[in-house]
């Protein structure tokens, strides 16, 4: 079996230009997963400023297709799509509320193939849940209860929790320093970053690691940073690869994700996150994950079982400094949500789950 | 069968011979016990209700040429996808009349204004078998955008659409290849129709004396009217003075008239207007010869046909759709499209070089093949040869009304948007 995803924007080097975050990683993991076993294979269908193929991982390729140039990069497709998509048994919509989303979903029911269709939220437009053109697909994947509770529609909605991978994202060797706070992720608003800086324990330090996406959000962080006296305490880094980012959960006691819903500019967001990637990706490395009771990361973190979930900066204050005083509490957390991330969460368990959706999509195709 | 016709425009709203012609075909085969009904626009006429025919697509505003100059850049172009590409509201039309018919086979004709890619887009992706009667490049237009034919949708047109296509010419095949278009299925040359019961054949023939000329249809460049006047002007600088030309049809240049009088033709040239066809083909009888200077990409005018069974001989641009169907010197009389090889021709006839007789004669035995009655047999077959062949193969996916209702909106909608963004500024 072949499988298409459409993805406007794919989790790549940096060099491609084309690396964002989660919602990237996402496609890219779940494309794993679903091939993990051999028996089929998926092709990332993406866009670039020229065309390009090459294989990502055993039964994954990414195929590049010269792409148009919106004026919102979520909007690009390419007029190469029907021929990408034509030989595929059941074509995965990723960012589906998007222009291209959009087009996708049209290109692949003209060609008649089984689609499912995914959220990964920032989208661009709603227009295919209004006119109710969502129905031309045959099924709705989102990756969290919260995630599913935000698409209206009339098909089925299949909620495939995970994606992280517990294989490479592991536990150090031997129980080292966890010495730091660590957030991974976006430097943008809707990330509650500086939330964070500010329930920092004293004397602990904290990495900041990620892209910096507003220059002014940026800008404002390292303000604050300075204003505080924290320079010696928190570092912004920005040239992780997964190896480095893996040292880095690993070294950390906490792995905070403070998103909000309103931001430091008064912005308010309805979908700041739809499942948290950084803190799977914590928890795999045996990290307490902590989140903020916003958007779909309660759902992934067990409060005071694999981490913590916050209500206020105080609170986050108060469990920073908990575990930051308490190693073996960090160790008993961070080793069930090892264990959540492993188990529950892995993208080989979460691709059998959705090639299991697959096959019943296509034999019913099939049948009709 | 039950077959549903397809047009953009339908008697008594009509811009030519191939509105006429779906009408003509659509009475043969209902005559013939077809259960047939038409899918069309509302036109401009009140027509009283006939049962058969669903006056129900909008037409845009495409071939009002007057609306269009006063509009703005953005809304002829919004204007132009609507007419080629897909009009959502004409799908959903379509759709809801395919439901209650159940058609056996969809029978297209001119798509054009309709949102006409749309129209065969929904009917394939339903699994109805579709013939399509070409009697212009129609396809070529639908896959193009600004005068332009649009590459992807080329491709797409030529690789996932399948039907049968019926042409009156292999001209009109040949110019949709040109637009890089071609035509997904088998394609049979059909010529194009004389109807009713022949007039009894003439019996005076041109013998020297005042040659009748005349000549039906739009009266503009493309048809070559401004050729036929020169070849006037010419056939007067050699000396022949006893001829007259009657023009008839609707002026589309304004410099015509200025032309005729410049030249000193007033009184040879005679513009005597639009009159139905039915008293045109009673006109012809009075006439010697039909001049039709017409352009390349004539498809195959009605018109010459109509005049040859009256008894007057067509004389034709030689490499015009017609042209396909007559042999020069036996059937009619072929000419370069110029001014001097019309005048030739003319001469020849006046000087008694070219008999009109035999070629009129044979043309009458000819036109016999060419009656509706002839040709609406392998009409027919074609139609129900892509039904069976459609029934046949009927084993991949058939998309569903609902589908195909939603696909339309939504494409509607993002070829609007892109073509917003893309052309902003324009």
């Amino acid at each position: 079996m072949k499988i298409a995803y459409v993805t406007p924007l794919h989790f790549s080097s940096e060099e491609d230009g084309s690396y964002i975050g989660g919602g990237e990683r996402y496609p890219l993991n779940l494309a794993r997963g679903v091939a993990a076993d051999g028996t089929c294979t998926v092709e990332l269908i993406s866009y670039g400023a020229a065309p390009a193929r090459r294989d990502l991982a055993p039964g994954v390729t990414l195929r590049v297709l010269p792409g148009t140039q919106p004026s919102h990069p979520l909007d690009v497709t390419s007029w190469e799509l029907v021929d990408a998509l034509r030989d595929a048994d059941l074509v995965h919509v990723h960012q589906v509320f998007t222009k291209g989303g959009e087009i996708a979903v049209l290109v692949a029911r003209q060609l008649h193939k089984p689609i499912c269709v995914t959220d990964h939220g920032g989208g661009t437009t709603r227009r295919l849940e209004s006119s109710g053109a969502l129905a031309l697909a045959d099924a709705i994947v989102a990756y969290s209860d919260f995630g599913a509770s935000l698409v209206r529609a009339t098909i089925p909605t299949h909620v495939i929790k995970g994606g992280v991978d517990a294989e490479f994202f592991t536990p150090p060797d031997a129980a080292g320093d966890r010495d730091r706070v660590v957030f991974v992720g976006r430097w943008l608003p809707h990330k509650g970053i500086e939330a964070l800086i500010d329930a920092l324990p004293a004397g602990q330090p904290l990495t900041v690691c990620g892209q910096p996406y507003s220059d002014d959000y940026t800008s404002r962080l390292r303000a604050q940073v300075q204003q505080r006296g924290l320079e010696a305490q928190v570092e912004f880094v920005s040239d992780r690869d997964d190896a480095g980012l893996r040292e880095l959960y690993r070294r950390a006691f906490a792995v905070v994700l403070p998103s909000v819903y309103e931001d430091a500019y008064g912005n308010t967001y309805l979908a700041p996150e739809l499942m948290g990637f950084s803190l799977l990706e914590g928890m795999a490395c045996a990290a307490p994950a902590v989140c903020s009771r916003v958007g779909a990361m309660p759902e992934f973190v067990r409060h005071g079982e694999t981490g913590f979930v916050f209500d206020s900066p105080d609170e986050l204050h108060d469990v920073l400094q908990h575990l930051a005083r308490a190693p073996d509490l960090v160790t008993r957390v961070g080793n069930a949500g090892r264990a959540a991330a492993a188990g529950d969460f892995d993208l080989r368990i979460a691709g059998a789950r959705m090639r299991a959706l697959y096959d019943d999509l296509v034999a019913a195709r099939r049948a009709a | 069968m039950r077959i549903l016709v397809v047009s953009n425009l339908y008697p008594p709203d009509v811009m030519g011979g191939y509105e006429m012609g779906c009408q003509q075909v659509a009475d043969a085969l209902i005559a013939g016990g077809h259960e047939v009904e038409v899918l069309t626009s509302t036109g401009s006429h009140h027509v009283e209700a006939q049962a058969h025919v669903h006056r129900d697509l909008h037409l845009t505003e495409i071939y009002d040429a007057e609306r269009m100059a006063a509009s703005s850049p953005i809304t002829r172009l919004l204007c132009e996808a609507d007419s080629y590409f897909v009009n959502a509201g004409n799908v959903a039309t379509l759709t809801s009349v395919v439901e209650r018919f159940d058609p056996e086979v969809v029978y297209f004709w001119n798509l054009i204004g309709v949102g006409g890619l749309g129209i065969v887009g929904a009917v394939h992706h339903l699994g109805l078998p579709w013939v399509w009667h070409l009697m212009d490049a129609v396809p070529g237009y639908l896959c193009s955008f600004r005068g332009q034919p649009v590459g992807a949708v080329v491709k797409e047109f030529e690789r996932q659409l399948r039907g049968r296509f019926l042409a009156c010419s292999q001209r009109v095949v040949d110019e949709i290849a040109v637009n890089g278009v071609t035509l997904p299925g088998p394609v049979e040359l059909v010529p194009n129709w004389v109807r009713g019961p022949f007039p009894p054949l003439r019996t005076q023939w041109y013998d020297g004396g005042h040659l009748r000329i005349v000549s039906a249809g739009q009266v503009g460049e493309h048809k070559g009217s401004h050729i036929l006047v020169d070849a006037a002007a010419e056939l007067r600088r050699r000396g022949h003075t006893d001829f007259s030309i009657d023009l008839y049809g609707r002026v589309q240049d304004a410099k015509f008239q200025a032309r005729v009088n410049r030249l000193g033709l007033r009184d040879v040239v005679r513009l005597q207007g639009f009159r139905p066809v039915s008293e045109l083909v009673e006109r012809y009888a009075d006439h010697d010869v039909f001049a039709f200077p017409t352009w390349s990409r004539e498809p195959n005018a009605f018109a010459p046909i109509e005049a040859g069974v009256a008894g007057c001989v067509p004389l034709i641009s030689a490499d015009c759709g017609n042209a396909e169907w007559l042999v020069d010197g036996v059937h009619c009389i072929k000419a370069e499209r110029s001014a001097s090889a019309f005048a030739d021709a003319l001469e020849r006839i006046i000087k008694g070089d070219v008999a009109l007789a035999p070629i009129g004669r044979r043309l009458r035995v000819l036109l016999r093949s060419f009656a509706l009655e002839a040709v609406l047999p392998r009409i027919e077959e074609a139609l129900q040869a892509e039904r069976v062949r459609s029934e046949a193969g009927r084993r991949g996916a058939r998309g569903t009304v609902q589908d195909v209702h939603l696909m339309a909106g939504l494409a509607e909608t993002l070829i609007h948007l892109g073509i917003e963004e893309r052309y902003a500024g324009v």
